[in-house]
């Protein structure tokens, strides 16, 4: 049976061995990502298994399209709850992680490019403030990692990740922009 | 498994063991895919992918598959004896009932009875010809005790020969008086056909019932 098929058996029947089946192959990833929010290896383990817990119910009732997506959207939401209910210990600024969010469920459609549209993301390229250019530039054309790009630059290796990260939401916008004031 | 195949991408790259160009292809793959994305963050902030924690995850998986397997059985064992000790409790009360129904009535009527007898006391000589082969189950002294224990006629009562044909139960089944002196026998026969059972196929005693006089 594929993914969906199981999604759908185990709507149907509830068997927890399904529910396995299909929470197996995501585990590592959903660890990784709890230890990115909650920053510690046990109560990132508690969380991956309360995750598995609450899906008993919510896999029942919730019509799912894409597992992955959905898993890591309530994964997210889940401990970014748990880091809510200790304020104290909160070691994640939501702001930090809001390209993430924004962008988590849209699949990037293959659009054909025409000439004008290189003119357009040249200027949006302008538009980007130094650091952001700059990173977007090696990463995408020069086709650097993030490591030889922060050699290169001598920004820190974070400060890198996020400004390609931040300046590939930005070209977005603003084609998008240019795009609806055709 | 793809899994596997990611997770130890994310544990080279994590680690530094990989080449520029897998590392590039691996933060293009993860700006299209957050989830990615944060599972590297995630283990980068633990320097690296911990293999045993893992495996200790994939267990306590297991651990909780089973275990909900193991209660289904428990309950539907449960289920199954509960349905047996119902099915018992059910086929005692019915027993219960039976017997209660069986009982009860035997029970009234001799207590009827023993009021009566506060009126009259009887005293009951019985002797059994025994020329014939049957013979009360009990005796034929228990018999004695059972009729003037329970006789309630009004009169008297002096029968030559009681004669009783016996069926393979033991049960009455016919009953001659001979020689009665005119007297009412309807309670005689009542008491013996619901009386004692018997062994043998015939019997026959002479019957003597007098009232005696309370002063």
């Amino acid at each position: 049976m594929n993914e969906k098929e199981l999604l759908s058996y185990y709507k149907r029947t509830g068997d927890l061995e399904t529910l396995g089946e299909l929470y197996a192959p995501y585990m590592s990833l959903l660890y990784g990502v709890c230890l990115k929010y909650l920053r510690d290896p046990e109560r990132s383990q508690d969380a991956v298994m309360q995750i598995f817990e609450e899906l008993i119910a919510k896999l029942r009732s919730h019509e799912v399209a894409n597992l992955k997506s959905w898993l890591y959207v309530y994964a997210r939401n889940y401990c970014l709850m748990q880091l809510r209910k200790d304020k104290r210990s909160s070691f994640v600024d939501i702001e930090e992680n809001l390209y993430e969010s924004e962008q988590q469920l849209r699949q990037d459609e293959d659009d054909k490019w025409d000439e004008r549209d290189f003119k357009k993301l040249e200027d949006c390229m302008q538009g980007l403030n130094a650091e952001q250019e700059r990173c977007v530039r090696l990463f995408y054309l020069e086709q650097l990692c993030y490591k030889d790009i922060a050699d290169t630059t001598g920004y820190a290796l974070n400060k890198v990740k996020s400004a390609i990260q931040n300046g590939k939401r930005n070209l977005k916008i603003c084609m998008e922009n240019k795009q609806n004031g055709k | 498994m793809e899994n596997n195949y990611q997770l130890s991408r994310i544990h080279n790259y994590v680690n530094g063991l990989m080449s520029k160009e897998d590392m590039y292809t691996l933060e293009r793959e993860a700006l299209d895919d957050p989830f990615l994305q944060d599972a590297i963050d995630g283990y980068a902030l633990q320097q690296g992918v911990d293999a045993g924690r893992l495996s200790l995850l994939q267990k306590r998986l297991a651990a909780r598959i089973n275990s909900q397997a193991s209660a289904k059985n428990k309950r539907f064992y449960s289920w199954q004896r509960l349905a047996i000790g119902m099915a018992a409790a059910v086929m005692f009360v019915t027993v219960c009932t039976l017997l209660l129904i069986r009982y009860l009535p035997q029970q009234t009527a001799g207590l009827t009875e023993v009021e009566i007898m506060q009126d009259h006391v009887y005293a009951v000589t019985l002797t059994p010809d025994e020329s014939y082969n049957g013979k009360p189950v009990g005796g034929w002294q228990q018999l004695e005790a059972y009729l003037s224990e329970n006789y309630a006629g009004e009169q008297d009562l002096r029968v030559a020969a009681v004669v009783l044909a016996i069926d393979k139960t033991g049960k009455v089944v016919d009953i001659v008086i001979k020689d009665k002196d005119l007297a009412d026998t309807d309670e005689l026969l009542k008491l013996l056909e619901n009386g004692p059972k018997w062994n043998g196929s015939a019997a026959s005693f002479h019957l003597d019932i007098h009232r005696l006089s309370i002063q």
